[in-house]
């Protein structure tokens, strides 16, 4: 796997034990702007622990996690200001609207002057217009996960990490999370994905990791993925070998 | 667009037991303050007759319990965790809410019968208990006054007027529609404001500790008041029928998804203060107030009524309970928002991670509310100076912090009231009163 010094994303040697279980153990992983790698496993393989020990949310046993460089177990606040992570239950304040969120966020992280137009380009998108300002517990599941994924992309954080996106999505606002992940990677943003649809991966995906047996299993690059042109069918068969 | 909302509710459910009958833990609650209210009318001339510090401290606990009650109260009525309010809801009606108006002026002519009788039987000259009985009356009349305009002013939201008063005095509402929200302030209001025949006697018996008794007249007083407490918690129960009818619509009309009624209110003015600029502190407080509405009332009311009766010097003995009650209560209220789930969100939304300093500018701000809440109430009273300075800031914290986590947080509020009785203890044996 390609590791520089530039890489938006460079984890090393990263490992996590619950007890006596190993969950990861000795995973690389090295993401470059522009770069969308999708990760895949069966439920309770670590892909949610992976995702987690690289947004910095859980302490890695071992190993190191460096966000544009900067180590993020040493310089936490500096390294997490690059990235957001979106969780399956994102932790939204249930009586705060998206628009205070966005506000509360454009405040913290000091988004541009634009960011209410651009609050409400991707509320347009993800057809949440409407519920701008109502409290995100009047919200469905869906909508709340939109709302959160709306916040993800306002950030212009240079690292997005999304795990399984596409759970509660309508397949309106499904393609349209497609379409802003590509546009988002046409402008540099790199993508950490956890997802189980292989469709939807080949969609999107730069690379994709198989997470089996705590590391990364196997690996598809650019030119793997090629190979399948689409068939989503034969990259599931692929997938499945790979994780034995 | 409230009664367009209210027109499509579902069938009302059924007023749960504990509104439509007999004891409730408001009865309790209210009797417990009535026996309070004795206390404080009795332990002055026991405290005159025995001469013993130990009448003095029970009569400040009296005290204590006098603010800590209502509050516990204001806690159960209005906050989430407790979710009483929300969980007994009744048929939305504005119509209801009129009947409970009429019910409680029927109530409060027949309540303000007893103190103004009493007056009237007083000695012609004795103006120390006529007064007293006409504080009785004023207090009475100003808890109902406090709860019928609240409960008007919530009809004429439903109505689309006026609805900016009491937003600018309740920080707005949160829980359902803008118009209906107000009805949630309803109870908070008209229980603290019922906090005032209370307080209003019990500084004035405190700056005439030497009053001349007349067991008579006193017992005759304290029926009354016992009897007035009950009428007043009839009214309550009337009161609450109607409160309850408009939280169920605010209640269904958040559980409709794409309401577009559930108007979020901004952070309340008065709570934007300048040490509060700053995005995490704004962000932390602007949830909190959202979990916590009542908190609002409470502040403006208790400083209110410390600006009222403020008079009278400070001492250094004083002051300590009002250093504890305000470190207290700075301390637990910062610890709950530290612990709160807004924490978390503000650290997902990209907020520093390292926010020790934005928590003590909070505790600071709290420290500057609660200052100047008991410093008014204390300044106010010498003799209750350390009881007021303490109980206050215990049962502000109490009413404020509704949600504890976690093994360190579970002392807070354990060790409020042990410094107040200290505190109080101290001062007894000082011979502060």
């Amino acid at each position: 796997m390609t590791q520089t010094l530039s890489a938006v994303l460079r984890a090393t040697g990263l490992a996590k034990h619950y007890g006596d279980k190993t969950v990861l153990s000795r995973v690389d992983l090295s993401l470059q702007a522009s770069e969308i790698i999708v990760l895949l496993g069966e439920n309770g393989a670590g892909k949610t622990t992976l995702m987690r020990l690289l947004a910095g949310e859980l302490p890695a046993d071992a190993g190191e996690v460096r966000v544009m460089d900067v180590d993020l177990r040493l310089h936490a606040e500096r390294a997490r200001a690059h990235l957001v992570y979106v969780a399956q239950h994102p932790p939204l304040a249930p009586l705060c609207s998206l628009r205070e969120h966005a506000e509360a966020m454009a405040g913290f992280r000091g988004l541009a002057p634009s960011w209410p137009a651009e609050l409400q380009a991707l509320a347009a998108t993800f057809r949440l217009e409407r519920s701008l300002d109502l409290p995100i517990r009047s919200l469905s599941g869906g909508m709340a996960h939109k709302a959160a994924l709306c916040l993800a992309f306002l950030s212009r954080a240079p690292l997005i990490l999304l795990d399984e996106p596409h759970t509660g999505l309508d397949v309106r606002s499904a393609l349209a999370l497609r379409d802003l992940i590509r546009a988002r990677r046409d402008q540099g943003t790199a993508f950490v994905l956890a997802s189980h649809m292989a469709e939807a991966t080949l969609a999107v995906a730069t690379r994709a990791a198989v997470v089996a047996g705590g590391v990364l299993a196997r690996v598809f690059e650019p030119t793997d993925l090629a190979q399948f042109g689409g068939d989503a069918r034969q990259f599931e068969q692929a997938v499945l070998q790979a994780m034995g | 667009m409230q009664n367009a909302l209210i027109h499509t509710l579902p069938s009302p459910k059924p007023l749960p037991r504990q509104l439509s009958g007999a004891p409730s833990p408001l009865v309790l609650a209210v009797i417990a303050l009535s026996s309070t209210v004795l206390g404080v009318l009795l332990a002055p001339s026991l405290g005159e007759l025995t001469a013993v510090h130990a009448a003095d401290v029970a009569f400040r606990l009296a005290a204590l319990a006098a603010i800590a009650l209502p509050v516990a109260l204001l806690q159960m009525l209005t906050t989430p965790r407790h979710g009483a309010t929300r969980r007994w809801l009744g048929e939305a009606a504005t119509a209801q809410v009129r009947r409970a108006l009429v019910d409680s002026v029927k109530i409060l002519l027949a309540t303000l019968g007893g103190p103004l009788g009493l007056a009237l039987m007083l000695p012609h000259g004795d103006r120390g208990q006529t007064h007293l009985a006409l504080l009785v009356a004023t207090g009475q009349l100003g808890a109902w006054f406090g709860s019928a305009a609240a409960l008007l002013l919530a009809l004429g939201m439903v109505g689309g007027e006026r609805r900016q008063a009491f937003e600018l005095l309740s920080g707005g509402g949160v829980f359902g529609p803008a118009e209906a929200a107000p009805l949630l302030y309803a109870p908070a209001l008209g229980l603290l404001l019922g906090l005032v025949p209370a307080a209003v006697l019990s500084a004035w018996l405190g700056a005439r500790p030497a009053a001349d008794p007349q067991l008579a007249a006193w017992l005759a007083l304290v029926v009354t008041l016992a009897a007035g407490a009950v009428c007043l918690l009839r009214a309550w129960q009337a009161t609450l029928a109607g409160i309850h009818a408009g939280l169920r619509a605010v209640e269904l009309a958040h559980a409709t998804p794409f309401a577009q009624g559930q108007l979020l209110p901004p952070l309340p003015p008065w709570l934007d203060w300048p040490v509060v600029k700053r995005s995490f502190e704004r962000w932390l407080l602007l949830g909190w107030s959202r979990t916590h509405p009542a908190s609002h009332i409470a502040v403006v009311l208790l400083v209110g009524l410390g600006a009222v009766a403020a008079r009278d010097e400070l001492g250094l003995v004083n002051w300590l309970g009002v250093g504890l009650g305000i470190g207290w209560y700075a301390a637990a209220r910062t610890a709950e928002i530290a612990d709160s789930e807004l924490f978390s969100t503000a650290m997902w939304l990209g907020a520093p991670a390292t926010n020790m300093q934005a928590l003590r500018r909070l505790a600071t701000q709290v420290g500057g509310q609660a200052l100047l809440t008991v410093g008014l109430v204390t300044v106010a009273t010498p003799f209750w100076a350390p009881a007021f300075g303490s109980m206050l800031g215990i049962s502000m914290g109490w009413a404020m912090v509704g949600r504890w986590h976690g093994p360190a947080a579970r002392w807070w509020p354990r060790l409020g009231p042990a410094l107040a009785i200290v505190s109080l203890a101290w001062t007894g044996n000082s011979g502060a009163s």
